[in-house]
């Protein structure tokens, strides 16, 4: 078995699955899903956003999908832009990583680290 | 202007990267100008880059860009052929890295391990004089310098001198474990003797010196004296071969002091060397007594037997061969001073 790339799973590449789990999302859209989603703390530059998305299609964990019409609001004709879905094999992914996760938020609650109010 | 920036920050991704998301990554940045405004934020997003910089240029080099491997339909194995992947742009960076490091380190070598090369540090006093503009030699000169130096530094032992060193005070220092052959070493001794000729006083360290060949005991003593002195030589076999052939064109050793450093191992030719110079008043002697068993064991023909035979050569100055060095430099030190 060769060795995976995303093993372990890189944070901007979790977040990315994150965000795409949520529907499909061009790369700005993404950039901006991910800052949401942790409260402004992340912002994937350009360089960081495309290199995990190239990485992330090459382990075949997400999809390019054709956006169709373009949206008829820009001023001037802009270039086609990629969208990007969860496949199947990438929700397993994001699912695993999760448990992960969860499994170490588990072991600290119970060694009582967490102080306040986390769930 | 921002734009110009990262368009030449972007040139150094892998190709493959350029063209796939070239065109997407400058209109992200043009919606995040668009979107960020104010000088604070105008901050963070350049803060953003540089750290999208950092971070996401090995992982664009550590992807293929090529098409998926295709999974297997059935549960039949296939298998990745590798010369038909076209070679990963990481893999040159990587590699031009790695040499160009290996260079640097191999001409840092070059450049500084004739700092601890006995033979160098004389050669590199004589050059300095020459060229002291010259501190940055290039590769070629290094490489030609290094050579001549390895091999200069064989010929050196293979003819019995086992160091050749410049002393604090501009002292020469010989260490000289046999006198060889004349016919074999002759040039390599007169090019250590012109060496020698830019000090200002010299140590013949023959405390390992198991001896030799007279001819080359007194075609070094030509060297110390600035006209023909009746050289002692009991295997002498015609008269020229009783008195020095001074002064040698050139040289300047003849008026500069000489200390010769004696143990008790000091064997035959270097006890003549060192009881012609102690009675001709040319050095001064430093050390033990010399063994005094001038033809080790077979025994010397009729006639020809040397005055110190069985008792040895006596220093001037009577110390443990393993002080001698010290001692005869701090006499040389003084010497110099006055």
């Amino acid at each position: 078995m060769p060795k995976r790339k995303l093993d372990p799973l890189p944070a901007a590449a979790f977040q990315i699955l994150l965000a795409l789990a949520g529907g499909d999302l061009h790369g700005y859209a993404i950039m901006r899903q991910v800052e949401e989603q942790t409260a402004g703390k992340v912002r994937l530059g350009p360089g960081t956003l495309y290199s995990s998305i190239q990485a992330l299609l090459e382990e075949r964990l997400i999809q390019e999908v054709d956006p169709g019409a373009p949206p008829e609001l820009s001023d001037a004709p802009r270039e086609r832009r990629r969208s990007y879905r969860l496949t199947s094999a990438g929700m397993k992914v994001a699912r695993t990583e999760a448990q992960r996760l969860a499994e170490i938020l588990r072991v600290a609650r119970a060694r009582r680290i967490l102080r306040g109010d986390y769930v | 202007m921002c734009e110009k920036i990262f368009a030449c920050l972007f040139r150094l991704y892998p190709a493959h990267f350029r063209r796939q998301y070239g065109a997407e990554a400058m209109g992200l940045l043009r919606d995040r100008l668009r979107d960020e405004r104010g000088s604070r934020r105008r901050l963070r997003l350049w803060f953003d880059l540089l750290v999208d910089f950092a971070a996401g240029l090995p992982q664009a080099y550590r992807n293929r860009y090529a098409s998926p491997v295709p999974q297997p339909a059935s549960g039949l194995p296939t298998f990745r052929v590798l010369d038909q992947e076209p070679l990963r742009p990481g893999s040159v960076v990587l590699g031009s890295v790695f040499a160009l490091a290996t260079l640097s380190a191999f001409v840092f070598v070059m450049n500084h391990a004739s700092a601890y090369h006995p033979f160098a540090r004389l050669n590199g006093l004589a050059n300095a004089a020459h060229s002291a503009g010259q501190t940055t030699p290039d590769v070629e000169q290094v490489a030609e310098k290094l050579d001549k130096q390895i091999r200069a530094a064989s010929a050196l032992e293979s003819c019995g001198f086992e160091k050749l060193e410049l002393h604090p005070g501009n002292i020469g220092y010989v260490k000289l474990n046999s006198f060889p052959d004349p016919a074999r070493c002759g040039e390599m001794v007169e090019a250590v003797m012109e060496r020698l000729n830019s000090t200002d006083a010299v140590i013949f360290d023959l405390r390992d010196n198991r001896g030799g060949y007279p001819q080359t005991v007194r075609m070094i003593a030509d060297y110390l004296f600035d006209r023909p002195v009746p050289w002692y030589n009991p295997r002498a076999e015609s008269q020229q071969q009783s008195v020095t052939r001074s002064p040698v064109p050139g040289s300047q050793l003849a008026i500069k002091p000489m200390f010769i450093l004696t143990s008790s191992r000091t064997f035959s030719a270097a006890e003549h060397f060192t009881y012609d110079l102690k009675m001709l008043k040319r050095a001064t002697i430093v050390g033990e007594t010399t063994s005094g068993a001038s033809h080790g064991t077979s025994p010397p023909p009729e006639g020809t037997k040397p005055i110190w035979e069985g008792s040895g050569v006596e220093p001037d100055v009577k110390v443990k061969a393993a002080d001698a060095l010290q001692t005869a430099e701090r006499l040389a030190h003084r010497e110099l001073r006055k």
